[in-house]
């Protein structure tokens, strides 16, 4: 099982798109995206804190203080509106991307 | 616990994110299986640099932090000044009120600090203005007298305080055109004037030791520098030209810096003086400006100059009993009524922005009170108080903002308006202007009114809790409020003193302008006449004059014509000394002190002066024979003393000058005359036959009947038959000789006669206000006491009452206060003392009448207050 290091910016998304689920702790954000991509996509704690802090910053997360499944306190995150915007806008550059990477690959193996 | 916050919160939280983060890591390896203390040492081992990563996040969360406050600030600003704005336009009545009362006092303010700014603070324009002085001469008898040419050489070689000095003096002169001949002012200065007063000529040099030494008269001149803007189109080739003045051509070396007419008003070329030590040191007319060393105080450079003076007496008999005196600069060159005149002006209109103030204050205290319902609400709702005394100070700058804005707007029409009216006496009112300094004094004091009157209002909301709030708006009852009360005093008091000021400036100007000057100014003209030296030879100024003045005398319409050396009134003077030879005194300190002119036939009779005993001058006199004279009244009654002032002198002889001088004999008295300043006594005056001692620069007076500007062309026409190389006169009223002599005294009092009335419809405005307003309030009451059978009469004095108290402490106070600041106008009141019971009964007066009528109208509309309408209304 290879593990893959998330690319700069990718991790906002990922972010995002993990809290349409609802309000969720970093703990519980960094378990998501780990068991969505099936253990493949690795979050660093060095990363996603400040990142969770910067989307803060910017208006698309807003955060407050409560208690985890395991009643410990913990700090939830959730989206806003300016936040699900910048989702939907963030998710169609992003399946630009992939279709684009795809068909220089799909391109570069016919040719071959 | 009090909830952290700002950077406290900041690291207990991040620090509380990271733990739970490990702690839910930690949970999962238990569940896994793996030992506690295992499990924590891989959580933390997985989850990195703690410190770093706790770091970067505290970074993150205090800029997101700043932002927060920055944009709350933001908001809470933009929610105060829409409510401020929708508060302002709710209520434009009001408004309009409270803009206006602040634009009037925010106009007068600006304009007075820019005048005060450009005639009083600003420096004279030269260096170190604070080391210049005009050193006089002082006479035996201890008047100001003019320096004489070896009295300045002396001066500048012995005394030891001072730096240097320069002299200068003027003579009337002809400029010679290509075309035609205009009157100059020919100024004569020492080498070094410029350097000493440390202003550099605008083009070329001024004149060098050279061209400045006794009995070698070099032609250089310098141009002053209006007339080189003037005559000359500013052109900058004019040094090396030439320019002929009195028929000799001189070189022109240079050009005077604007500065110098700034500093002296009226010269047009500047010549050297070339003073002569050998010259008779009883001719006194230079003006002397000395350079006192760093550092030396006037009084120190004063006994200096004294002990110099003292010891050159010793040695000349012409000096002996002389001494010396040093006027600072600002006094010579601004003088010190002028100062003072300023200063009361800022203070008067400083009372006019502060009694706005009070107004202001006044109309958002009663209205605090109509909405303390409003306030109450949004208090118990939750609104803070700190926010609620904010919004109130946030529309008292939305106020003051326009208020400001249009009393500034307004000074920049009033200054020109008040420059228009003092131009002609006040130095350097022209140069006044609205600037951004000036607007920075605007905004200050806009900003400081803002603060006054929204105080008052914004201190009741922090005392009261909303409780109170809410129970005083549905009152039915409420006391007059102390604080209000005690702010339509304050105006009151303010109007008095600004009515009291005005009221003695009034009284004053009054009392100057019914001197009797002697001479009579209405169906009079001027005309200045100068035969200059170099042009006319002493021989033939008196014939010639006499023949102009024949020439105008036979014009229909003209009754008398006469010249005399000083044009009334202009501030000249002309002076020596006299005795009467049958008793001749030792000493030349007793020769009596005494102004002179040297007229022709027909002065009296055009200035309308009396010959009280003896006889007028004739055209024989003077001409040959025993020098004739005329003297004053008032000097026949000081050297007559013991006999009859008016029979007596006829006939006498007098010594001119000191014991040895010419004798002449007195002909006449006249009539006193006064043409040198109005507020003075009466001064000596001895009048000699022109023809005799023909002066060259004189006044032609023309006594007329019927159309002046007809006969002033006439004059012209009568002064270019007789020679046409003269320059044309201009011909003026001598009522306008008077109307400058009184120009100072009624600049000031205008203005701050403007100032009181704009206080006293303030303090009207103010009483009005606050009496309405408590009528309104206590409807209810009136309305009870009405049903209960009160009459008419007893509501209205119930009303009235309320308004006498607040007029009457606040006329004590004004009084008071106006008792106390009065005797800081006395050097501007003249036969008037601060004490004058007549301003102080006026003042009372026009105070009460016009309190009384500002009360009598809410009172009267209390009384037809229907309890009906009113009882059922809530």
């Amino acid at each position: 099982m290879t593990r893959i290091d998330l690319l700069q910016g990718t991790l906002d998304l990922l972010i995002l798109r993990t809290l349409t689920g609802g309000p969720r702790h970093g703990y519980q954000i960094a378990r998501a995206i780990r068991t969505a991509s099936e253990d493949v996509l690795q979050v660093e704690e060095g990363a996603l804190y400040p990142a969770l802090h910067r989307l803060e910053d910017r208006g698309w997360v807003m955060a407050s203080w409560g208690l985890s499944e395991k009643k410990r306190r913990a700090k939830f995150y959730e989206l806003t509106a300016n936040g699900r915007e910048a989702l939907a806008s963030q998710s169609q550059t992003w399946d630009a991307y992939v279709a684009a990477v795809a068909r220089v690959m799909d391109a570069e193996e016919a040719a071959s | 616990m009090r909830p952290l916050d700002g950077p406290a919160r900041i690291d207990r939280d991040v620090a509380a994110e990271i733990e739970a983060h490990i702690e839910h890591m930690v949970d999962d390896l238990v569940d896994q299986g793996v030992h506690p203390e295992e499990a924590r040492r891989q959580a933390e081992a997985r989850f990195g640099d703690i410190n770093r990563i706790a770091a970067e996040c505290r970074a993150i969360q205090r800029k997101t932090m700043k932002k927060r406050r920055m944009g709350d600030m933001l908001d809470a600003v933009r929610q105060d000044l829409s409510f401020a704005v929708r508060r302002v336009l709710r209520n434009p009545a009001f408004a309009a009120v409270v803009v206006f009362t602040l634009a009037m006092g925010v106009a007068a303010t600006t304009s007075v600090s820019s005048i005060l700014r450009s005639v009083v603070l600003e420096p004279l324009p030269m260096a170190d203005p604070d080391q210049i002085v005009i050193a006089e001469n002082l006479t035996p008898q201890g008047e100001h007298f003019s320096v004489s040419e070896p009295m300045f050489l002396d001066w500048s070689e012995r005394a030891r305080v001072f730096q240097g000095f320069g002299a200068l003096a003027t003579r009337a002169s002809v400029l010679q055109g290509t075309t035609e001949s205009v009157n100059a002012t020919k100024v004569y200065v020492n080498a070094g004037f410029f350097a000493l007063l440390g202003i550099e000529p605008e083009l070329g040099r001024e004149f060098l030791q050279d061209e400045d030494r006794p009995g070698d008269r070099r032609a250089v001149a310098m141009l002053a520098h209006s007339l080189w803007v003037e005559r000359y189109a500013s052109d900058p080739g004019v040094v090396g030209t030439t320019v002929t003045l009195d028929q000799s051509t001189l070189e022109i070396v240079g050009v005077a810096p604007a500065e110098m007419d700034e500093l002296l008003d009226g010269l047009d070329v500047f010549v050297p003086l070339n003073a002569d030590p050998d010259m008779d040191r009883g001719e006194h007319y230079l003006t002397v400006v000395g350079r006192m060393n760093p550092g030396t105080t006037m009084t120190d450079a004063s006994a200096d100059l004294v002990a110099v003076t003292e010891e050159l007496g010793r040695t000349y008999s012409e000096d002996a009993g002389w001494s010396a005196q040093l006027v600072s600069a600002e006094e010579f060159f601004i003088g010190s009524s002028t100062t003072q005149a300023a200063w009361v002006l800022l203070v008067g209109a400083l009372m006019v922005l502060l009694m706005a103030c009070v107004n202001i204050s006044n109309l958002m205290l009663a209205r605090a009170t109509t909405q303390h319902g409003e306030m109450g609400i949004r208090a118990a709702l939750g609104a803070h108080r700190r926010r609620l005394v904010r919004q109130v100070f946030t529309e008292s700058l939305v106020l003051a903002a326009i208020g400001g804005a249009i009393g500034a707007a307004a000074a920049f029409v009033i200054l020109p308006m008040v420059q228009a009216l003092g131009a002609a006496q006040v130095p350097r009112l022209d140069k006044a202007s609205i600037d951004g300094g000036i607007l920075l004094v605007t905004l200050v004091s806009v900003a400081g009114a803002a603060v006054l009157f929204g105080m008052t209002p914004a201190l009741r909301l922090r005392e009261d809790s909303p409780a109170a709030l809410l129970n005083s708006a549905r009152g039915a009852t409420r006391r007059r409020s102390f604080g209000r009360t005690l702010l339509v005093s304050a105006q009151v008091g303010l109007s008095v003193v600004l009515l009291v000021g005005t009221g003695l400036l009034m009284r004053s100007f009054m009392e100057l302008t019914a001197v009797d000057p002697g001479f009579e100014p209405r169906g009079a003209m001027t005309a200045q006449l100068d035969l200059p030296d170099g042009t006319y030879d002493y021989t033939v100024r008196g014939p010639l004059m006499q023949e102009i003045l024949d020439e105008i005398g036979a014009i229909p319409g003209v009754v008398h014509a006469g010249a005399t050396p000083i044009s009334p009134l202009k501030g000249n003077s002309l002076a020596n000394f006299i005795a009467r030879e049958d008793r001749m005194p030792d000493r030349a300190e007793e020769f009596t002190g005494i102004y002179w002119r040297a007229v022709t036939p027909g002065f009296f009779e055009a200035m309308d002066l009396d010959v009280r005993s003896g006889r007028s001058l004739t055209r024989a006199d003077g001409t040959e024979g025993p020098i004739p004279v005329l003297i004053g009244e008032s000097l026949a009654r000081r050297l007559w003393a013991d006999g009859d002032p008016i029979r007596d002198p006829i006939g006498e002889t007098l010594v001119w000058g000191d014991p040895d001088g010419s004798r002449v004999t007195v002909i006449g008295v006249v009539e006193d005359l006064q043409d040198v300043a109005l507020d003075i006594d009466p001064p000596y005056m001895l009048y000699r036959p022109h023809a005799q001692v023909p002066w060259a620069a004189m006044t032609v007076i023309v006594r007329y009947e019927g159309d002046a500007a007809g006969i002033a062309e006439q004059v012209r026409q009568a002064v270019r038959r007789v020679d046409p190389g003269l320059p044309v006169p201009e011909l003026e009223s001598l009522e306008e000789n008077v109307r400058r002599a009184v120009a100072q005294p009624r600049f000031n009092m205008t203005l701050l006669g403007g100032f009181a009335f704009a206080g006293l419809i303030l303090a009207v405005v103010g009483l009005y206000g606050i009496t309405a307003f408590d009528v309104s309030q206590r409807f209810r009451e009136i309305g009870i006491r009405i049903s209960l059978g009160a009459e008419p009469g007893r509501i209205r004095s119930m009303i009235l009452r309320d308004s006498l108290v607040v007029v009457a402490v606040g006329g004590a106070i004004g009084l008071f206060l106006a008792w106390a600041s009065s005797r800081w106008l006395e050097s501007l009141l003249f036969q008037v003392t601060p004490a004058d019971p007549a301003t102080w009964v006026a003042a009372v007066t026009t105070i009460a009448l016009t309190a009384g009528a500002a009360a009598w109208i809410p009172a009267r509309r209390a009384t037809r207050v229907d309890p009906t309408t009113v009882l059922t209304a809530e």
